[in-house]
Order: C-alpha cells, then structure tokens, then sequence
C-alpha cells in the first residue's frame, strides 16, 4: 500500500488530463499491462487516472478518408468490429491473437501502444496501415506518426501528461491488402516470440509491387520497420522469386536477441518464413496468383 | 492514501464499500464478500483462474481494480448455480469427467458460459477459443469442450 496513491475516474478526456497536468499519474485503462507488475511499481505510478469512464475514448467510426478507433477501445469490440473487418482485416487479426478473451474484452488498443512492448501484436499491424495517433495534453493536441514514437522497450515519445485519445489509419484502396502473422509458444495467452504485419498496394496492369510496407515485432528495441525489403519490392515483379528475396533481406538485415521467449537464431529464420508468409496472404486477398 | 467509494452488483446482490485504490476486484470478490470460488492462480493474468463475468464479459479478476467495478455488475461462480440447483454447465461437467482437482473449473465454467451467451452454437475451434484463457493442469481438456458441447447441443447454458 502505498501512503500517497489517489484513484481518480474522469468521464471526459478534458478532466483526465486536467489531473495529469499537476500531478504524476499514471493512466489506467484496462489493467492488463499494468497489473503485471502493479506491485512492484506502486511506488512510481503517482496517482491512478481511470479512463474506462470516459465514452468519448471508446469507438471506432469513419470520417470521409479516414479510420478513426479511439484509444479506449478494447480489443474484442475490435474484434467484432464490422467496418475494420471489411477494411483493415490485419489489424483484427492482429488484435485477435492479443492475449484470451479475457485480455481482449479489458485491454485497449492505447494501451497497447503506450506500454511500448516491442512484442505488441496490434502495433505492427498499426504502423504498417500508416496510422497516426493524437496526444492531448491540457495544453495542446497534437498528431505522431505510429512509427515515431517507439524509443526503446516500454519506452516512447509521449509524455508523462500526454493521453493518447485517438488512432487514424488511412482508408485503404481496393488494390491494396495486408496481412499479420504472430509466432508464439502457445495459440493463446503468448505474448510473441515474433510477429509480422505488411501492407502490399498492387499495380495489376503492370503487375508489380506499388507500395510495400513490413513491420516485424520481437526482432529489435522497438517495432522493425523493414526498408531495405520494402525498397527492393517496390517496382518489382510480383513473383514468388521476389517476395522469396525480400524475406532473405530481412533476414539478413535483422539483428535479433536471444530472450526469455526465444533465440535470435530461431527469430531469424522464422522472420524469414513469416515475411513471405504474410505477403502471400495478402496477395491471396488480392486474388493475385503466384 | 484515499479511499474510493463504490457500489456494485455482485450475484444480483449490491453492496457498497470504500476501497483502497490498490484493491483488485479478485481480493474484493474473495476477502470483503468471502466468494472463494473465484481462485488466484497467478496473479497476472495468465491462468483465467480468477475469472469472473463483468458487465456481460468475463474478464481475469486480478487484473481488475475494485475501484474500476463501481456502478458496474459481477457474477462469479456462486452466482450461477447452487448444490440443489445446479446450472446446466456444473452438471455437464460433472457428468462429463470434466472436473479433477476443480481449481479451473469455476473460471473455466464461466468462461463457457460467457461464450455460450454470445454464441450458441459454437464449433469445436470456437469453443476452444473461447475457453482459450483458461488454463487446466489435470483434464488435457477434452472432456471439458465434450461438456461444453453437450450443454450447447441442449440448447440451454443461460
């Protein structure tokens, strides 16, 4: 127990950073990150900032050209979520492999961002959709690009009085698909020993690859954003023979580490095979034949 | 460190307490109402031993504070059935094999009763799915999905 905690519950996003703004909390939402350790850290949580009053966090809606899923959004109404299943059926597959049911019907897409593991499952599938997220704070809103604000494992750019409110992703075209694969010890309740989102937007006249985005969790400090693999897709053939060198490129330019969860040989192979993997999932979707 | 006044519905009941902020939901459940069917088993939510039904969703009890069920309704195991009464679901077990050493099962059993709530007729994968965070050492769960089956093939699990 600790002498100084307070238990705050806002129902509205003005109130919950009017209390960050002078006073050390931590933001609270679902509990399933934070209660891991909740009694080892008591001591530098400050005070507890509920957020799962506050209905203006939770939802998910389009507005002309782009998604919006507020960031007290839990993983299953992901997950049952119609829209996000017609348009970005990666991030609920995604979101789908988070944790057991239980997890999902507490834990929050921002919370999943916040805690910054770079074992996150929705957060490849995130960055590689192109989304960005708006941080408000009692002075200001402001909008970062998903792939910015990872600076190392549990740690980001937002600040300490900063609440993550909303996450846009881009409508997607009719030309473009994604997929997410997770690798873990167990089908449920596993955190990832390596997972892997990527976003393919195709040319069919020219049968080549317009755009390529490959984001791989579990193989550095933070989400691995594959350029060099991407580079070498864009403009190529969509062949098995590139998408089968572009897997090799990622290989290669990984640097993974042996954890608790695996070794950095088996994450570079299996980087390998789940990269070609998810670009022939999403080729399917787009009924491209190999 | 303040107290947090709150009042919820557990098992149709409402109670009121001013609670710590670092009180779980699964020590309220367990040590202030004395309901010791719900278990820890590891405190981190990876077991589903705790497991209770929040607002229509199971959820693990130990990654819950208490002061976040305010205004909100719980039902554990208690609240589901008694010995001259039981729910469809504590008899399948039984009949099925499905309990040995029982530290899962009120977890386990709702968990199936959350996922019969919201999908009647599951197939095999779907069950497993929704029984997907709750942990059994003893069964090796196939006896546990055959109750699951059973009760869902009946029709009845509410």
């Amino acid at each position: 127990m600790v002498e100084d905690m307070d238990f705050y519950r806002p129902n509205t996003i003005s109130e919950a950073v009017e209390l960050a703004s002078d006073k050390e909390v931590t933001f609270f939402a679902g509990g399933t990150d934070l209660m891991v350790h909740y009694y080892e850290q008591l001591d530098d949580l400050g005070d507890i900032v509920d957020l799962t009053a506050i209905a203006e966090l939770d939802g998910i809606r389009q507005e002309n050209d782009l998604l919006h899923i507020g960031a007290g959004t839990t993983h299953q109404t992901i997950v049952n979520s119609d829209l996000l299943a017609a348009d970005l059926p990666w991030l609920v597959q995604s979101a789908k492999e988070v944790g057991s049911p239980q997890i999902r019907n507490r834990g929050t897409i921002g919370g999943n961002i916040g805690n910054a593991s770079p074992a996150a499952d929705t957060v490849p599938a995130l960055i590689v959709s192109d989304a960005t997220i708006e941080l408000v704070s009692v002075d200001q809103k402001r909008e970062e690009s998903l792939s910015d604000i990872f600076v190392s494992p549990g740690k980001t750019t937002i600040a300490r009085d900063e609440l993550i409110t909303d996450i846009k992703i881009p409508v997607v075209s009719d030309n473009a698909a994604g997929s997410f694969q997770k690798i873990g010890k167990r089908n449920a309740l596993a955190i990832a020993v390596i997972n892997c989102a990527v976003f393919v937007k195709i040319d069919c006249e020219e049968d080549n690859f317009k755009e390529v985005r490959i984001c791989l969790g579990s193989v550095a400090p933070v989400p691995y954003k594959a350029v060099a693999a991407e580079n070498f897709l864009v403009g190529k053939e969509i062949n098995l023979d590139n998408i089968t060198e572009a897997a090799k490129i990622v290989q290669e330019q990984i640097d993974p580490i042996d954890d608790i969860r695996g070794t950095a040989e088996y994450r570079d192979d299996v980087a390998e095979v789940i990269v070609k993997r998810a670009i022939c999932d999403a080729l399917e979707q787009l009924e491209v034949e190999l | 460190m303040s107290k947090v006044p709150i009042t919820l519905t557990v098992n149709n009941r409402e109670y009121s307490f001013d609670v710590e902020p670092d009180l779980r939901l699964v020590d309220l459940l367990r040590e202030k109402l004395g309901l010791m069917g719900t278990k820890e088993g590891c405190g981190e939510g990876e077991c589903g031993a705790c497991t209770v039904i929040m607002d229509g969703n199971t959820v693990h009890s130990c990654m819950v504070l208490a002061a976040q069920s305010d205004g909100s309704e719980v039902l554990t195991i208690e609240g589901l059935g008694s010995a001259d009464n039981l729910h469809p679901l504590q008899e399948a077990f039984i009949e099925h094999g499905a309990v040995q050493c029982g530290f899962c099962t009120p977890g386990m059993i709702l968990s199936a009763k959350n996922l019969l709530d919201k999908n009647p007729s599951p197939t095999e994968e779907e069950i497993k799915e929704g029984i997907s965070g709750n942990i059994c050492r003893c069964t090796g769960y196939s006896k546990i999905i055959a109750a699951i089956k059973a009760v869902a093939n009946k029709g009845g699990a509410s």
